[in-house]
């Protein structure tokens, strides 16, 4: 790992596209500003883990999977109704 | 200006029935308001080559996938890589259960995708199946958006308010 020393205000450059600022430092906290494409995806990394490990829990293989479609509550005809009224009229909840 | 984390992004708001699930593209259904005049079949993507460009996480290396329909009546589908053995996701539209799921898509995934309304989107949720305790759960935080034109796709992180785990109200 390339370990850098910087101050609040100063950053480090990655790539070509991506700059990482030291915003402010606070006893144990530092506030990091971010500067990348939109495209690229940031991600605190305990959520990025998360999401790995929850893939991790649901993969499986192919035949399996297929297996699971085949049988699982809904097969045979008897699929989960569709939600019988349209909710796009519906104002969005608050976030 | 730096992009923060904590920085709020423009929505593109998913909500039954403004995003397609994707069996309805596949089986070139119409919705039940018949909202979408423009719902174009996706018959011929079934089995098609999805693009995910940077692969999803846990399984980087996977950069296609196929999404198939193993059996004509299930709620579930399959969503296989063709770049790594033995990885295969079982999935479902995820308001075929959870009608009142609704995110915002991050303008980052929007601009990715290429997508302009929600309507262009496929949107799946990965399905873990306990059969010992006959329980399933769709990752409602994570879900697969796909744009349903150019098939490429992304597992998309929303926030920490959507359930990693949302119990499917059925039993397996």
């Amino acid at each position: 790992m390339l370990v850098l020393t910087r101050r609040p205000g100063e950053s480090v450059v990655v790539g070509h596209e991506v700059t990482i600022t030291v915003l402010e430092v606070r006893q144990d906290q530092v506030r990091i500003g971010v500067d990348a494409p939109r495209s690229v995806t940031i991600h605190r990394q305990e959520v990025y883990d998360q999401i790995v490990r929850e893939n991790a829990g649901a993969v499986t293989s192919a035949d399996a999977a297929r297996k699971l479609a085949e049988q699982g509550p809904g097969a045979g005809g008897r699929p989960p109704p569709r939600p019988g009224t349209p909710r796009g009229d519906k104002p969005p909840p608050d976030q | 200006m730096p992009r923060g984390l904590d920085g709020a992004t423009p929505p593109l708001r998913y909500a039954w029935p403004s995003a397609r699930g994707h069996r309805t593209a596949i089986d070139g259904e119409t919705m039940p308001d018949a909202a979408h005049g423009d719902a174009s079949t996706m018959e011929a993507h079934h089995d098609a080559v999805l693009s995910f460009d940077e692969g999803i996480p846990g399984f980087r290396e996977s950069r296609r996938f196929r999404l198939t329909q193993p059996h004509a009546e299930s709620a579930f589908q399959v969503l296989e890589s063709l770049d790594e053995d033995g990885v295969a996701l079982l999935v479902t539209e995820p308001w075929l259960f959870f009608p009142d799921y609704t995110f915002d898509l991050p303008e980052g995934d929007r601009e990715a995708l290429a997508l302009e309304r929600p309507e262009d989107a496929i949107v799946v949720c990965a399905i873990t199946v306990d059969g010992t305790a006959r329980t399933a759960w769709a990752n409602l935080r994570a879900p697969f958006v796909l744009n349903a034109q150019s098939l490429r796709g992304r597992q998309v992180v929303l926030d920490d308010e959507q359930p990693l785990r949302a119990t499917l109200p059925i039993e397996w």
